[in-house]
């Protein structure tokens, strides 16, 4: 069996790496998954897709008020945050053992550390270019507005990042590759993304649809 | 984690009442024997120390007890948190690095309690509500236990990380080991040794080094998965920081029953004199011992409506809950009955004194006055965290025992006296327990809809 190839997607929020994902994941005939993850992880573990939604990508001290009776417990709550984000970890490995794919967020890059046929992405830019991008997509004219959207998003994804990992959202060292989109723009960073795939794993990597 | 991989089907599937006793007793088993112990080690102190100033002592100490808790919870619950997300992931060494910061940091604030404690100790006893006949009693007790202070740290971390890394039954059989060593210790010291009141101190400190060596001989074991490393002993600043992010909310609550604690023996002492301090002190624990019962189907109850619920199940979930609510309803009904009819009997286990018996009867039949709806009070809280809506649960839970309770005893004992401050808890029970009925009707609404209208 030919193995699979599992692309981990890390990104700023605004700065075109869904898009990215996306495209890549046409070009290439690979499956993609942003929210479908959730689908995926409800599916296997037989749990209410509105819960896990409910913790996605957001950090795990959100829920503030824990029970001192679960202390002493111990931690076996079947939805608490730890078991929700096991759940969906699992629903990652499983996605990438099955087929070649896009993983966006989520921690992939750290639940599949282990895997050799995941090369993890972070694709980036500047605040300015966000904000346009942002604003642009969401039709909204306010860029105070945005820049304070942007900055709440990113401060939950690092968050969640950080938490669950104990890496630096963001930074260069936690994943293969580290891009700045407004170097290149969309199109050309894709191309030179699938050249880097095709670099490091060879046949593996299909040729473009 | 052991039991993880077979549990989900169980849950989903077998007999809701079978399944309700097989989770519950356990849990239940391992608060009464806390609680058990607790009741024993008053009644050899109020038997064993010819004063029953000493047992007023003895209750002047609980908020340290609390504060002990607070801290050991800071640490203890974020890093279980946390070390279980690593073993979810197989990450060894970052499970390690948990493990190592779990020590020091117990390590620093343990020492750091230990130092405050013991230089500020007199006025700390009178923050606490003591007066000069109870001084001496409060301070020789809380001597010993603040020297043993950051063992009682380790010891409760590690039980804790013992248990969410794959040992719940070792970690239980350990608690157990300091249970009963300390019901050796403690008479011994008590009434051959006569060291008094701080012989049940010792005998606490003592039993739980034992413990902890135990806990320690694990921990160091190259065998085992997870040991504590030369090199990952050192704080590191992230797992610092993410610990403390996830023990802050059970740290903020035991803090908060250790404020209420001395706001009450602080108006014991203005009102009834330090022998109200040691008759709630006893009373308190007799309660404690009923409602450990209820908490401890909590927690039988909760990965049960937990599982249902996220699995959609939400007729199996209404089970449980009608069922839990039934079991701690009766259990309640059966002590305020006991309670009730036989108040001195109950007091009289503790000490012969007729006095603070007296107080401690009237309390106690004012206190348990609200039981038997108070069952269905602390069910109902515990419910809304087993399916995930934890400010729901936050909320009722703070306000039995701070948001209600703080304002009835800032105002009730004005016009009542010593009474007014017994009455405030059952006053803030009722209150409290209608507010939780009022959420979870509406929550049993939904659970109805959304049953009826699965696909």
């Amino acid at each position: 069996m030919t193995p699979k190839i599992t692309i981990s997607i890390g990104r700023q929020f605004g700065s075109g790496g869904s898009f990215l994902g996306h495209s890549l994941a046409q070009k290439l005939g690979f499956k993609f998954y942003d929210s479908e993850i959730i689908t995926k992880a409800a599916q296997e573990s037989g749990m209410d897709e509105k819960i896990i939604k409910e913790k996605d990508e957001k950090p795990a001290t959100s829920t503030f008020f824990h029970n001192i009776q679960n202390l002493i417990a111990g931690n076996d709550c079947v939805i608490s945050n730890e078991n929700i984000f096991k759940i969906q970890s699992q629903a990652i490995r499983k996605a990438a053992s099955e087929s070649n794919c896009v993983i966006m967020g989520r921690c992939s890059d750290y639940v599949l550390r282990d895997y050799p046929y995941c090369l993890s992405i972070f694709f980036w830019s500047p605040i300015e270019d966000r904000i346009k991008r942002v604003c642009e997509r969401a039709g909204i004219a306010d860029k105070e507005k945005v820049r304070q959207w942007i900055e709440k998003e990113d401060s939950a994804r690092a968050k969640y990042y950080n938490y669950y990992t104990g890496k630096t959202w963001g930074m260069s060292q936690s994943y293969d590759i580290s891009v700045n989109v407004s170097l290149m723009g969309l199109e050309s960073t894709t191309e030179f993304t699938i050249r880097f795939l095709r670099t490091k794993f060879g046949d593996l990597i299909p040729p473009i649809k | 984690m052991t039991t993880q991989a077979k549990a989900p089907n169980e849950l989903g599937t077998a007999n809701i009442g079978k399944l309700l006793i097989s989770y519950a007793l356990p849990a239940i088993a391992a608060q009464m024997t806390a609680s058990i112990y607790n009741i024993v080690d008053s009644i050899f102190i109020g038997h064993g120390v010819n004063n029953p100033l000493a047992l007023s002592g003895l209750g002047l100490t609980l908020p340290l007890m609390n504060l002990a808790a607070a801290f050991g919870a800071l640490v203890g619950a974020g890093g279980a948190a946390l070390l279980s997300i690593k073993l979810g992931q197989k990450d060894k060494e970052s499970a390690n690095r948990v493990l190592g910061n779990v020590l020091v940091l117990n390590i620093i604030i343990g020492l750091t309690v230990m130092t405050f404690g013991l230089v500020f100790i007199d006025p700390i006893s009178y923050l606490f509500g003591a007066s000069e006949q109870t001084l001496p009693f409060a301070k020789s007790f809380m001597k010993v236990i603040l020297f043993g202070n950051t063992i009682t740290h380790l010891y409760m971390g590690f039980s804790c990380l013992m248990r969410s890394c794959g040992y719940p039954k070792k970690s239980m059989y350990i608690t157990l080991l300091s249970v009963v060593m300390n019901l050796i210790l403690a008479p011994i010291f008590i009434f051959v040794f006569q060291w008094g009141i701080a012989g049940a101190a010792w005998a606490t400190i003592i039993s739980q080094t034992i413990s902890l060596i135990v806990l320690l001989f694990h921990f160091t074991d190259k065998t085992k998965y997870l040991y504590l490393q030369r090199r990952y002993i050192r704080l590191k600043s992230d797992i610092v920081k993410n610990i403390i992010s996830v023990g802050m909310s059970p740290f903020m609550q035991n803090i908060c029953s250790c404020l209420v604690v001395i706001v009450i023996n602080n108006l014991l002492k203005s009102y009834g004199g330090d022998y109200a301090i040691g008759a709630y002190s006893n009373v308190n624990k007799i309660l404690m011992m009923f409602a450990m019962l209820v908490i401890g189907l909590n927690q039988g109850m909760q990965p049960i409506a937990g599982y249902n619920f996220g699995a959609k199940q939400y007729d199996r979930v209404i089970q449980v809950l009608k069922k839990a609510i039934f079991y701690a309803t009766c259990t309640m009904c059966f002590a305020c009955l006991v309670c009730e009819l036989f108040p001195e009997a109950v007091c009289r286990i503790f000490t012969d004194n007729e006095e603070m018996n007296n107080i401690a009867t009237t309390a106690m039949r004012i206190i348990i006055m609200t039981f038997p709806i108070v069952g269905f009070q602390m069910v109902t809280s515990n419910f809304f965290q087993s399916i995930g809506k934890a400010i729901v649960a936050a909320i009722l839970s703070t306000t039995r025992q701070l948001l209600f309770l703080l304002p009835a005893l800032l105002i009730l004992p004005n016009f009542f006296g010593l009474n007014g401050v017994w009455f405030s808890m059952p006053v803030s029970d009722a209150i409290s327990t209608i507010l939780a009925a009022f959420f979870l009707r509406r929550e049993i609404k939904k659970l109805k809809y959304y049953n009826n209208n699965k696909q």
